[in-house]
Parts: structure tokens; C-alpha cells; sequence
């Protein structure tokens, strides 16, 4: 008589350490590139030249087509990349971007921090122009315009 | 006194929380990142202005700095010893079709006259896009490897012009 041999239940347990190896590479990956200042206006498409390399830090003043942003904050809203007829002004000088830019200045710690101009590659240099005239008023001497390094 | 047999217990990790967590992260991540590198240009100088008019003469008189004027169908260059010249750009002047070569080109000839100076004037027009300034800035900052004028003062409040 042919002896049986009694069953054993087997616990095959799923072996996942290597896939967790590699998930947590990945994401150490992604995490290494995302930015979350960077990202603050989705619509925002810097141009592409060569450039120094490196951002420094310090206010950042955005200008996609749809607003002007000052430190993360929506200050002026755009129409299509354009400034709104009924914005308030002095001449050329763009009230609420002042305001917003002079309080930037008088809260920084730094007085020579430069100001961090991210404007998107569409904007018609007008407009870009009245902006950088209100910065000026507001005591901004010192700008970095940040591209996409093509070198990069 | 009876005593159980010890028996070697097998500490498993539970890992599915840490996968779900993982898995949802990654799609995230991956709709959020852009895998680009950053850089800048600097200048230390504030904007100046111009008045209001069309088709100003060289601003901000120092004879060393070339003056670089960015109007809707390409490039005007004087001063810094070099005769004006027009720099015209071809196709439907986009952006990347301005002739920044021709314009580093004669930059690297200003600078061959004026080596100490690292100034630059441009006037952009209104209506020019703020892709052509900072490929001019560019341009005018480095050629082939060689320094020409890295310290761009920016000129505002040009109208249309020649």
C-alpha cells in the first residue's frame, strides 16, 4: 500500500519586496523633482534659453496669462495675457502689483534680495513692462528672470 | 508544571497600506512634476524708461554699451562703435526666428571694441513677446563660449517703431 503523504497546507505568501524596492526608488525619484513652489500657476510656460544655472531665492513675482502673482498670491488678474482696462493706475505704475510688491519689500529680510521674475514665454513684453515699472517703484532694483535651461 | 512548547513566531510585515499609499503617490507625482531645470538671468540694474513716442534714439548715452532695440520684425543695433544695423527676422518672425546669431555676431564685434564694458541696452517693443527678450538676453550674455555682455539694462515703455 502506497503511503500517502499527508498534505501541508503551503503558505505562499506574495513576495513584494522587490516591487517595494522599486516603488520606493520611483517615488525618492518624483519626490527629487516636484516642486511645489514652482508649480504655482499650472499655466505658466517659462521660455527656454541658456541661462547661469540655478535659481536664487527670494520673492517671486509670476505673470501667466491669466494673472499677476506676488509670492504665491494672486494679486491682478489677466484677460488672455492683457491687462484689464479697469485696473487702477498712476500712469504706468499698476496699483494692486505695487501695493502687493511694496509689502514685499518692506517684509523681506534680506534688502538686496533680487525679485524673481517667472513670466510665461507668451506675455507681451507692454505688459511685462508696466509690471517691472510698478516693481521698480516699489524699491526692486535687483531681478533674475528665470528660463528653462536648454542646456538642462 | 506543564509548560507550552515555545514556539518561533514569524513576524510578517503587513506592506498593502504602504503600496496603496505608494501606488496612489506615484500618479500624482507624475501629473504634478516637470522634469526641467531651471536657470536665470540676472541683472542688477532696475528697468529704465523711456518716453512715450515711436522710435526713440539710443537712450541712457554711454557710448559703450551697444544698444539693441527688439521691434516686431527684428533687431535694430547701435552704438558701441558699430555702424546700425538691421538684423531682419525671416518667416512670420515667431520667436525662434529672429536672428540671434547674427546679433551675437555683432555684439561679439562691440565687444572686441569696448572689452571692460559687460552693459547692454535693449528696448523691447510692446508688442513683442517676452520669449524674444529672454532669447536676447541670451544672446547678448554669451557666444561660443565667450563672455560678451552678461548685464542687460532693460529699456520700457517703447511704442512701434521703425
Amino acid at each position: 500500500m502506497i503511503r500517502r503523504r499527508n498534505r501541508v497546507a503551503v503558505d505562499s505568501g506574495l513576495l513584494i519586496t522587490s516591487m517595494m524596492d522599486m516603488f520606493t526608488i520611483i517615488l525618492l525619484f518624483l519626490l527629487n523633482f516636484f516642486d511645489p513652489a514652482a508649480g504655482s500657476a499650472t499655466d505658466l510656460f517659462l521660455p527656454a534659453t541658456s541661462a547661469q544655472a540655478g535659481v536664487e531665492a527670494g520673492v517671486t513675482l509670476d505673470v501667466s496669462p491669466t494673472g499677476v502673482s506676488v509670492g504665491g498670491m494672486q494679486v491682478l488678474a489677466l484677460d488672455a495675457g492683457r491687462l484689464p482696462s479697469d485696473a487702477a493706475r498712476q500712469g504706468r505704475r499698476i496699483d494692486v502689483v505695487y501695493d502687493a510688491l511694496a509689502r514685499a519689500k518692506n517684509g523681506a529680510t534680506d534688502a538686496d534680495a533680487p525679485l524673481i521674475v517667472r513670466a510665461d514665454r507668451r506675455t507681451a513684453f507692454g505688459v511685462l513692462g508696466d509690471i517691472l515699472y510698478s516693481a521698480g517703484a516699489a524699491g526692486w532694483a535687483r531681478y533674475r528672470f528665470v528660463v528653462v535651461d536648454e542646456a538642462g | 508544571m506543564r509548560r507550552r512548547p515555545r514556539m518561533p513566531v514569524d513576524f510578517v510585515v503587513d506592506v498593502t497600506p504602504v503600496m496603496s499609499v505608494i501606488v496612489h503617490l506615484i500618479p500624482m507625482l507624475l501629473l504634478a512634476v516637470r522634469f526641467e531645470r531651471l536657470a536665470q538671468h540676472a541683472t542688477d540694474t532696475p528697468p529704465a524708461e523711456l518716453s512715450a513716442g515711436p522710435a526713440p534714439a539710443a537712450p541712457v548715452g554711454d557710448d559703450a554699451r551697444p544698444v539693441v532695440r527688439i521691434t516686431h520684425q527684428g533687431f535694430v543695433v547701435r552704438g558701441a562703435g558699430l555702424p546700425d544695423s538691421k538684423l531682419a527676422c525671416s518667416g512670420s518672425c515667431d520667436p525662434a526666428d529672429y536672428d540671434y546669431d547674427g546679433l551675437g555676431r555683432l555684439l561679439a564685434d562691440a565687444k572686441a571694441l569696448h572689452p571692460d564694458n559687460a552693459a547692454v541696452v535693449l528696448i523691447p517693443e510692446a508688442d513683442v513677446p517676452y520669449d524674444v527678450v529672454a532669447r536676447t538676453f541670451a544672446a547678448s550674455a554669451t557666444r561660443a563660449g565667450r563672455t560678451l555682455f552678461p548685464e542687460p539694462l532693460i529699456v520700457t515703455g517703447a511704442g512701434e517703431g521703425p
